[in-house]
């Protein structure tokens, strides 16, 4: 009996696409080449929707397994054997399997799918042969049409295939096929959940962080850092751009009304962050914000920074409860690194009364009290890049070093 | 950059780093071994631990090796036998207070004794909580964040009076080479001491276990340290850690040194408007003070290119809760959030404390213009 071991890849809505197709599936493809490169020799290709994965080492099916279902676009994977289409290779293909697997006993149910129509034998046709080799095979095994313990699936393409574990994957589509946009990245648990949401929609993220040293440390920094390394669980790559904030604070603070502290501060975030994703082609901002959460929360406010930009801003979490954020940044790996207690935000600068209904025209009143322009170019021009992946820190460069900030300085 | 945080680890002294070194590389045989290579590395033990033994006016037979501080205080914290009670003070390193959990699933108690404002334990106090069934007392010799001296001697005599089979032990690790550390002096049964917090290595302490003090192990094996605690010896560390004390046994004015340097910075620090001393009367290398009005967090960034210090202990400093000693202190939330630890070794000079001073003056004038709103 020759066969192979692979991986069959079920793709998500890709499917649904029509002409554009390709460019979803090639994409797909190569974020899991990205994604499987610790492997070597993975070989990856494609046919009538499904994606084949072959040469997992059976060491590393497990891991293999577990970075494939992170991946946006992947709808669900079966471990699988492909051999030679004819009706006996199946039926011992699908005993051995079984055998392999230690599964002797229990209910099943032989579900076939005849892709290839010059295959012979009709679909009804090969699940009941193939579900009797395997009653032959294990008297102690039942056939059970509506409730089985397992569904054994075989496949008929230019090869024929055999499997009955299927792991759901996340689903979304493919990054990189919808675009980037620039996440505000705090420290906190909602930012990752938003960026995760909107990557899931084949959003390619950069990460932004605001960093107020020294009144808040350098091991909040370090856990922005950690924060995206595991979300590359997911976006595979993601470059932060650090914004030295603190002097922009402390300008606010000295020169305009204590209730407008914090939708000023929020104000100018949104203007660096657009200029941030304007030279990296973002089309949009994406926060963690949700209704009412806080002060700068409030549908006022929402409307206060959203005036500051042009951009549009997503904001994947508007309409949740913190305990519903919270279960994602479980569920997604970020949240027991959200709650390491280093302050990302100095209370210094938040005020007791924050105006909840801020008005447009009297916070724009108090920004003119500042040099904006020159408060944002001088937090510009100390913009630092640093590129993450799953292992952590790759790359550093300051945003003044370049080549887009001469464009930039040129606009 | 001027490095005021020996309470959290300190430089080793070049010579241990010699000695550690030589160790590894020429006298590395197991001293378990029969050949006489490895009875070479034998004596060389023996040495080192005659000199840490001497420090602590102890028998070398009553001195364990351990992994560090936090091993010796566990081994000593649970050989409680089931059922027994323990108490600790309230301000105790965590290396003492996480064997709450530990000593309650072997259905012992661990009884919290409060402390005063100054941050010590008073000896009436802790008396009555000792009952017949208290197996064990711990009670830190030096708080670690504070700098606050127990009357070791005095409570171990209130808590012996009350029941004379309760033995006593101390956590001596900031204590020890900086206040008096004679063993029997103090009148305690069990010591802990570490070797990184006195210019050695670190990965290596020791406790003392007084003649006759019933025992038992923490660390099962191959019955090394006459089955009291198994595991290869790390006589490399504890050449080192001999070392270290050879060191400054040999300046013989080492406490009063640090004194010098930690009364040059109080007065200094106490000038600044607004500052608050925490302990008065403390160990000659721990200074705890509150500059009012900046939190601590936000002082030891701001610094940290020219001056560090501590706040809090460095085990649960990254932690923006308060400190569980400042909170059993019953301090004031705003002087909590406000007190740093600046801590001394033997790097630290006194020609340094003008600039310090200075630099530490500036931030908190900084800081001080961002009160909250």
């Amino acid at each position: 009996m020759s066969y192979r071991n692979m991986i069959i890849v079920k793709v998500g809505e890709i499917h649904l696409k029509g002409l554009n197709r390709p460019f979803f599936e090639r994409t797909l493809i190569n974020n899991m080449k990205q994604a499987l490169k610790c492997f070597e020799d993975i070989r990856i290709s494609i046919s009538q929707s499904r994606i084949f994965v072959y040469n997992i080492m059976p060491e590393n099916l497990e891991e293999a397994l577990n970075i494939l279902s992170k991946i946006f676009g992947i709808h669900a994977l079966s471990p699988a054997r492909e051999f030679e289409k004819t009706i006996e290779a199946c039926i011992e293909n699908a005993v051995d399997m079984l055998k392999q697997a230690g599964i002797t006993s229990g209910t099943f149910k032989v579900k076939a799918r005849r892709a290839d129509k010059h295959f012979p034998i009709e679909s009804p046709e090969i699940a009941a042969t193939v579900g009797g080799g395997i009653l032959e095979a294990f008297p102690d095994m039942k056939v059970d049409l509506h409730n089985p313990d397992r569904i054994i699936e075989v496949e008929i393409r230019d090869k024929a295939y055999v499997y009955f574990e299927t792991v759901p994957a996340v689903g979304g589509m493919p990054i990189g096929t919808n675009g980037r946009a620039a996440l505000l990245l705090s420290g906190g648990i909602d930012s990752p959940v938003a960026g995760y949401m909107i990557a899931k929609r084949g959003v390619q993220l950069d990460g932004i962080h605001f960093y107020s040293y020294p009144h808040t440390s350098e091991r909040a920094k370090e856990k922005v850092f950690e924060l995206a390394q595991e979300l590359c669980a997911y976006v595979t790559r993601l470059s932060v751009f650090i914004v030295p904030f603190t002097h922009i604070q402390e300008q606010i603070y000295d020169k305009c009304p204590d209730q407008f502290m914090t939708i000023l501060t929020r104000r100018f975030m949104m203007k660096i962050s657009e200029r941030i994703a304007r030279l990296r082609s973002c089309g949009a901002l994406v926060t963690g914000e949700s209704i009412g959460q806080v002060a700068s929360q409030t549908m006022e406010s929402l409307l206060t920074t959203d005036n500051a930009v042009n951009l549009p801003v997503f904001r994947p979490v508007i309409g949740m409860d913190k305990l519903e954020i919270m279960e994602i940044a479980r569920k997604i790996g970020t949240y027991e690194t959200s709650i390491l207690p280093y302050e990302d935000c100095c209370t210094v600068f938040t005020p007791r009364h924050p105006a909840t209904k801020p008005k447009l025209d009297e916070v724009i009143k108090a920004e003119a009290l500042l040099d904006e322009e020159a408060l944002i170019r001088e937090a510009m021009e100390m913009v630092e890049r640093i590129d993450i992946d799953a292992n952590g820190v790759i790359h550093t460069q300051k945003l003044v070093d370049m080549a887009i900030w001469k464009d930039y300085i040129k606009e | 950059m001027i490095y005021l945080d020996n309470s959290a680890t300190t430089r080793a002294f070049s010579s241990v780093a010699q000695v550690v070194s030589d160790s590894m590389q020429e006298q590395y045989y197991n001293i378990s071994s029969p050949y006489s290579k490895a009875l070479e590395t034998e004596k060389a033990l023996i040495s080192a631990t005659k000199i840490i033994a001497l420090s602590l006016n102890a028998d070398p037979k009553e001195i364990i090796f351990t992994s560090g501080g936090t091993e010796s205080d566990n081994t000593a914290i649970l050989s409680a036998p089931a059922g027994s009670e323990v108490i600790v003070s309230a301000v105790e390193h965590h290396a003492i207070l996480s064997c709450a959990r530990p000593l309650e699933k072997k259905g012992c108690k661990m009884i919290i004794c409060p402390v005063t404002p100054l941050g010590t334990v008073d000896p009436a106090a802790l008396k009555n909580l000792v009952n017949e069934n208290t197996y064990l007392v711990s009670i830190m010799h030096v708080n670690n964040e504070t700098g606050a001296i127990n009357p070791i001697a005095e409570l171990v005599r209130a808590v012996k009076e009350k029941n004379p089979k309760t033995l006593f032990h101390s956590d001596g690790v900031q204590a020890f080479m900086h206040v008096c550390t004679d063993v029997k002096k103090l009148g305690v049964d069990m010591y802990s001491v570490s070797a990184h917090k006195v210019h050695g290595p670190k990965g290596v302490g020791a406790l003392f276990i007084k003649n006759k003090t019933p025992f038992t192990p923490f660390i099962y094996g191959g019955g090394q340290q006459n089955d009291l605690r198994s595991g290869t010896v790390n006589v490399p560390g504890i050449c080192g850690f001999a070392k270290a004390i050879e060191e400054i046994s040999s300046s013989n004015s080492f406490a009063q040194k640090l004194a010098k340097i930690k009364s040059a910075y109080t007065e200094k620090l106490l000038a600044i408007p607004d500052s608050k001393l925490i302990c008065p009367n403390s160990a000659p290398n721990i200074l705890s003070i509150a500059f009012l009005g900046v939190k601590a967090s936000s002082l030891q960034n701001a610094l940290e290119q020219e001056v560090i210090i501590g706040k809090g202990s460095a085990c649960t400093s990254r932690s923006s809760k308060v400190s569980h000693v400042l909170e059993a202190m019953s301090l004031p939330l705003n002087v909590a959030e406000a007190t740093v630890r600046i801590s001394f070794g033997a790097f630290n000079t006194l020609e340094e404390v003008n600039d310090a001073c200075e630099s530490i003056e500036q931030k908190i004038a900084y800081l001080r213009k961002y009160k909250r709103k």
